[in-house]
């Protein structure tokens, strides 16, 4: 099997692993009235669209975006909006930055602090949350960025070579057709 | 002017923002069913968090197994004490409950507010960021769901169905802001009072039930369950109990903070309940209520 078709794969695995997990997270036993949300998925998209291939990258944001709004929030263009527009941002970022992985780090970080904020703007003006922006940084952010960090040190360094092996092969091939 | 309008990325931007705007106004209509489209993204979405509901389950249930046998000996005094009680609540229930029976064969009456008809599902989902507090469940309109069911766990009520798809549906929990979140509830008292469910306390994990009249006397401790009044859900189902009373800013009505008997974290399992007893139609008719 050709190794570039792990990618939805991964996808959608992380998909699952991500709708099932709050619910099993013992979050308020590590802090109280912390809410640890999982970004599994921002982070293939943001590995995929630097290591990868930009524009599928955005494809992928778009896609599961529209998912997740339809599965989750039933309000369609909240992660239609934030997925695709971050992914973008950041990979516009990455031209000027070299992409070694602790620079990456700091870039996840704050790709998903910025994900974080746009989501909880929208849900405010929508007013479906009437927390205020202390307790959000205090409750939301800090813990998810915990939670996604602990993720991306575990898995940033082996999908990075998957995708670099796999970038490789795409470069080769599109090197014969030239 | 023209190299502006030419610009590809700004034409881009500002049609994805026209669009943003239309789509979110288009999907926070009340809409009393969902769109094909939705329903089957909705349920090819279960089938792929059923896989991994699944072994979730299991790794959770192991694991709490490990924690239940550590306080098993304590767990297991406690138990013994309410035996006795348990077997004599037992016999006065299914004597109580023979005599309703025969009482309401009498009078020729099947069906009353308490009247239900449970569905059992498991949870496949929670939304990942909780600001919508929904679960997802894996039974839908197939097996009989119907939007605004009561849905409880074996301790007590934990939501209504939100939205229901062909296979899966949509829970959203007690502890959700939206307005159009109130329960009607009776409160266990030497009389009934009654009263409306009106938000959730993130400070004390409390729920507010407001509109008591301030002439009632209610006690901490007492009982909270619905009253069936609303019109949607069946009386009786438990809620909580109040832990503290106070009146409310112009001193006319009381607000309790009822403690929930459900845990909103863990939930596994989940019952739908159907009411059985007719159901105002049209939403003229139901003022008050859910």
């Amino acid at each position: 099997m050709r190794r570039k078709w792990w990618v939805p794969l991964i996808a959608v695995c992380l998909f699952g692993i991500e709708s099932i997990f709050n619910n099993y997270f013992p979050g308020h036993l590590i802090l109280q009235d912390g809410i640890f949300v999982p970004r599994f998925l921002f982070f293939l998209f943001i590995f995929i669209s630097i290591f990868y291939d930009r524009n599928l990258g955005i494809y992928y944001a778009i896609g599961f975006g529209l998912v997740m709004d339809l599965v989750f929030t039933e309000i369609l263009g909240i992660y239609l909006f934030w997925y695709p527009v971050i992914v973008y941002a950041i990979s516009k970022l990455m031209k000027v930055l070299h992409n070694h992985l602790f620079i990456v780090s700091l870039i996840f970080l704050l790709a998903v602090s910025l994900l974080e904020g746009g989501v909880y703007l929208f849900n405010y003006i929508l007013q479906i949350t009437n927390i205020t922006v202390q307790e959000f940084v205090n409750n939301r952010l800090f813990p998810t960025l915990l939670l996604n960090l602990c993720f991306y040190i575990i898995f940033s360094y082996p999908l990075k070579k998957y995708f670099m092996s796999i970038k490789k092969v795409k470069e080769e091939e599109e090197g014969m057709f030239q | 002017m023209p190299q502006f309008f030419m610009n590809k990325r700004l034409i881009i931007l500002l049609v994805g923002i026209i669009l943003l705007v239309a789509l979110i106004g288009f999907s926070l209509r009340e809409r009393d069913r969902l769109s094909l489209p939705e329903q089957f993204v909705k349920d090819t979405a279960g089938f792929v968090q059923t896989i991994f509901a699944k072994p979730a389950e299991y790794i959770a249930g192991f694991v709490e197994n490990i924690r239940d046998l550590q306080n098993t000996y304590e767990e297991n005094k406690v138990l013994r004490q309410r035996l006795d009680e348990y077997a004599k609540l037992k016999i006065d229930v299914d004597r109580l409950k023979k005599e309703n029976e025969e009482l309401k064969a009498i009078i020729g009456k099947t069906e009353d507010l308490a009247s239900f008809n449970p569905t059992y599902a498991s949870v496949i989902a929670r939304d990942m960021d909780q600001y919508n507090e929904t679960l997802t469940i894996n039974k839908g309109e197939v097996q009989g769901i119907e939007k605004d069911m009561a849905v409880l766990t074996a301790d007590g009520m934990i939501g209504k169905i939100k939205s229901v798809g062909k296979l899966t549906s949509q829970v959203q929990l007690l502890t959700n802001l939206e307005r159009t979140n109130r329960i009607h509830v009776l409160i266990q008292a030497e009389e009934d009072v009654y009263g409306l469910i009106e938000g959730y306390d993130e400070e004390t994990k409390m729920l507010l039930v407001t509109q008591i009249p301030s002439t009632v006397t209610i006690k901490e401790d007492m009982n909270v369950t619905t009253s069936g009044l609303g019109g949607v859900f069946p009386k009786g189902i438990p809620i909580g109990t109040v832990k503290k009373i106070e009146h409310d800013q112009y001193g006319l009505t009381l607000t309790a903070y009822v403690e929930p008997f459900a845990d909103f974290y863990n939930i596994e399992e989940v019952i739908i309940l159907e009411r059985l007893m007719l159901k105002p139609d049209s939403d003229e008719d139901v003022v008050d209520e859910e």
